[in-house]
């Protein structure tokens, strides 16, 4: 972007109207624009900013200005017009931005622009604006357009608020930090509603069921081992056997033994077989237990004298048939037949006529069978069962007898043969034990666990909603993160360019560079000037050494802000216009500036006073300066001064 | 207010008050997976709908009849067989003394459901708390209620 030029018309002290072409040439990228205190700098330099961005802008940035519209002029016309056009060129396109005022409140902004292919478009105020902000935005704007108080407070100790907001807005990683908190704000409103939804009882409920899945696997593993070490018994067992039958001795006894297990092994089963019998017949048991609601159900049904569904089947006989009980014909098309069909019709085939037959049949049947039956089958089933254990207890009692024998045998090695016998029978009855309460607790978590699969499922539905914010919680606020990784990679990144900017400039225009060895700015935007002993001196600075370190900050904010707004046209040229900015510097802090600073910027516009530039510093900064105008002011009363612009010199 | 919808006859649960839910849980044998040898000892019922009926008639001959609180269902009507039916539209005929009930299904089971509450007391009592082997006192509750029928 390069200012061509700036016409005022009525614009404070600029009475009519009034232009100012500034030099765009290479070489020569220089303007200065003298003026006395007074004169009319400080109202050119607002017009830059009234006309870019509004009377709202300057008066946040210079606060009261007073009246824009020049005294005279209105004295003249109420209703006059005043009015800022600047002309710039950027990326190749030529603009002219204007911003007029009709002697009231009311503002026109319109923006012209015409390209390279000499396509021309216009837009008007708001549109208007929102194109401005594009090409050349307020916040940096701010860091093109400088006042010499500005560049004096800029680096001045404790003005790390200043630095970091001009660092922040000029490189746009505001833009990144505003993104951040807009995530992180979605993050947390995400987790107030959780917060609000969320019964917390979830997590609860799957660690709950975690635990039993855990303890049901260690239970299932208990049941293999103790199997295992049953079958580790059976064998020891199984070797002392044959060992007992090899002995002579002992052979009967043992073959005895062998057979009586063998026997109770079936007998066992088949006690099994009839339990299983009993809980059968015990859970049809309710059949009995009817027995006295059959009986009056069925009292009732016939005192209710509800004919039954025999006669239907009995009608329907008949026709089928075609022949009365007493073996009398029925033809076909007789009387007697349609009689029969007519009284068949009029039965409600399904009505309560019907189902009061099907009810009492059905009842009647039951309490010939199930009703009768049940309690037969029960006491036989009972009975059997209460043998078999006889049989059983006896056998044990038995095999009792022979362990006792074997255990008291005359003979050592017998004895010790079934004292280990009995030491495995022992264990495996002990591991079944053990085994049978592992399957017990297992049975009580597999309870526990379909409860609590009932409970999670009803929680899950509640929490159908909150998972889905837990979701995205969970992703804003993870995007949220890496946003802020980005912005602090960004943002230091941003900070080790600015300093690499800033050294050599700075070192380029202060007088007694050696003296200063680094410049840093640190991650609290603390700008810290490093002497050759390591102390920072900032805080030791003199105003003027302080203005030329602001004045290299600015043109590196300058350089990079470029790169930045402009990532693809890096060479894209920018204006920086400054209002006084030599006023605090010693003679030799001029001189220096005014011979290295035109190299900063692409195109230079300097407000100066005559105090401010003369002697060696006019002439070091000569061959850059392609314009030169004087602005010239008459007073007209006390109140009012009017300003006209001279040009001096334009190349 | 809302009026209750009424479920359809063929969609009708037979329903179990809340408070006993946990016992036909814990009495009835699981229908989801086989049952291990040590299940079928503290399960003494092989379904739900065996100890609904069981403790149907012990609530109808020990003339218990409790409305449910709150009703929770546990199987479809379609599950009883065509005598267990007839064994209820009995025992609805009986306690209204009327034929006509047998054409309102739902009352019908509505009356069974009211006389289950009843008598699942007793199941509770002397099968599920009683110590020993749960069919065994199962067998001796039945044993006691139909000691005629033994002799």
């Amino acid at each position: 972007m390069k200012i061509n030029s700036i016409t005022l018309k009525n614009f404070r002290s600029y009475y009519g109207e009034q232009t100012l072409s500034f030099t765009i040439d290479e070489d020569r990228h220089v303007t200065v624009i003298h003026g006395a205190n007074g004169a009319g700098k400080t109202s050119l330099f607002i017009a830059f900013n009234w006309c870019f961005y509004g009377t709202s802008f300057v008066q946040r940035k210079f606060g009261n200005i007073g009246l824009l519209e020049n005294r005279r002029a209105i004295r003249e016309d109420n209703s006059v017009e005043t009015m800022v056009e600047i002309r710039f060129t950027y990326r190749g396109t030529q603009y002219c931005v204007r911003r007029s005022n009709f002697g009231s409140n009311v503002t026109n902004l319109s923006l012209r622009s015409n390209n390279r292919f000499g396509l021309k478009r216009e837009y008007f105020d708001d549109d208007a604006s929102e194109r401005i902000r594009l090409i050349f935005p307020e916040s940096v704007s701010t860091h093109f357009f400088f006042d010499g108080e500005q560049i004096y407070n800029f680096t001045k100790p404790g003005n790390e608020e200043e630095i970091e907001h001009a660092v922040r807005n000029v490189l746009r990683i505001e833009e990144i930090n505003r993104g951040c908190q807009h995530l992180a704000d979605i993050a947390s409103e995400y987790r107030r509603e959780l917060n609000r939804k969320s019964t917390g009882n979830l997590k609860k409920l799957r660690d709950e069921m975690k635990n039993l899945e855990s303890n049901q696997n260690k239970f299932d593993k208990d049941i293999e081992k103790n199997k295992a070490e049953i079958a580790a018994a059976e064998n020891l067992k199984q070797k002392i056997d044959t060992r007992l039958l090899a002995i002579a001795s002992a052979r009967k006894l043992a073959e005895e033994r062998n057979s009586i297990e063998k026997e109770l092994q079936g007998m066992n089963g088949d006690r099994k077989d009839k339990l299983s019998e009993i809980r059968g017949l015990a859970n049809k048991g309710f059949y009995s237990l009817a027995k006295s609601a059959i009986r009056k159900s069925l009292e009732i049904i016939e005192k209710n004298d509800v004919p039954s569904s025999i006669p239907k089947v009995f009608l329907q006989e008949l026709l089928n048939q075609t022949k009365c009980l007493c073996g009398r014909p029925i033809p076909h098309e007789s009387a007697e037949y349609q009689n029969i069909v007519n009284l068949l019709n009029s039965a409600d085939a399904t009505g309560t006529e019907y189902l009061v037959g099907e009810t009492q049949n059905n009842l009647k049947r039951l309490l010939n069978e199930q009703v009768k039956n049940i309690p037969i089958q029960l006491q036989t089933t009972s009975n059997d069962l209460q043998e078999l254990e006889s049989k059983i207890q006896a056998k044990d009692k038995r095999l009792e007898k022979i362990k006792e024998k074997l255990g008291n045998f005359n003979d050592e090695e017998i004895n010790q043969l079934e004292e280990a016998r009995k030491r495995h029978e022992s264990d495996i009855r002990e591991l079944e034990d053990k085994i049978t309460h592992t399957r017990g607790r297992i049975e009580e978590i597999n309870y526990k666990i379909s409860q609590l699969k009932i409970e999670i499922d009803k929680e899950d539905k509640l929490n159908a909603e909150t998972e889905q914010l837990s979701r995205r919680h969970r992703l804003t606020d993870d995007a949220a993160n890496a946003m802020k990784e980005i912005y602090e990679m960004h943002a230091t990144n941003m900070r080790e360019q600015i300093q690499e900017e800033v050294r050599p400039i700075f070192r380029g225009l202060i007088k007694n560079a050696d003296h200063f060895t680094e410049i840093t700015l640190k991650e609290n935007y603390k700008l810290l000037v490093i002497d050759a002993s390591g102390d920072d001196v900032l805080p030791e600075m003199s105003a003027g050494q302080r203005q030329v370190l602001s004045l290299a900050f600015i043109g590196s904010l300058a350089k990079m802000a470029i790169r930045n707004m402009i990532p693809n046209l890096e060479n894209e040229p920018f204006p920086i216009v400054m209002d006084t900015p030599f006023g605090r510097l010693s003679k030799e802090h001029r001189e220096t500036i005014a011979d290295v600073f035109p190299e900063i910027a692409d195109q230079l516009v300097l407000f100066v006073t005559d105090e401010e530039l003369h002697g060696e510093a006019r002439t070091k900064l000569e061959s850059w300066i392609g314009a030169e105008y004087e602005l010239k002011f008459t007073r007209e009363d006390e109140k009012n001064t009017t300003t006209t612009i001279k040009p001096i010199s334009i190349i | 207010m809302e009026k209750e919808k009424q479920p359809s006859v063929e969609q009708y649960r037979i329903s179990i008050d809340d408070s006993h839910h946990s016992t036909y849980q814990e009495l009835a044998k699981r229908t989801d997976r086989e049952s291990t040898e040590k299940e079928q000892d503290i399960r003494p019922f092989e379904s739900m709908k065996n100890l609904f009926l069981l403790a149907t008639f012990i609530g109808y001959n020990s003339d218990k009849r409790l409305p449910l609180k709150r009703g929770t269902g546990i199987f479809n009507w379609r599950g009883f067989s065509t005598d267990e039916v007839s064994l209820l539209d009995a025992l609805a005929v009986t306690v209204t003394n009327e034929i006509e009930v047998l054409n309102d299904r739902i009352r019908i089971l509505q009356i069974a459901e009211e006389y289950a509450n009843g008598g699942i007391l007793q199941i509770e009592e002397e099968v599920r708390d009683m110590p020993g082997d749960r069919i065994d006192n199962l067998v001796d509750l039945l044993a006691n209620w139909i000691q005629d029928d033994l002799r």
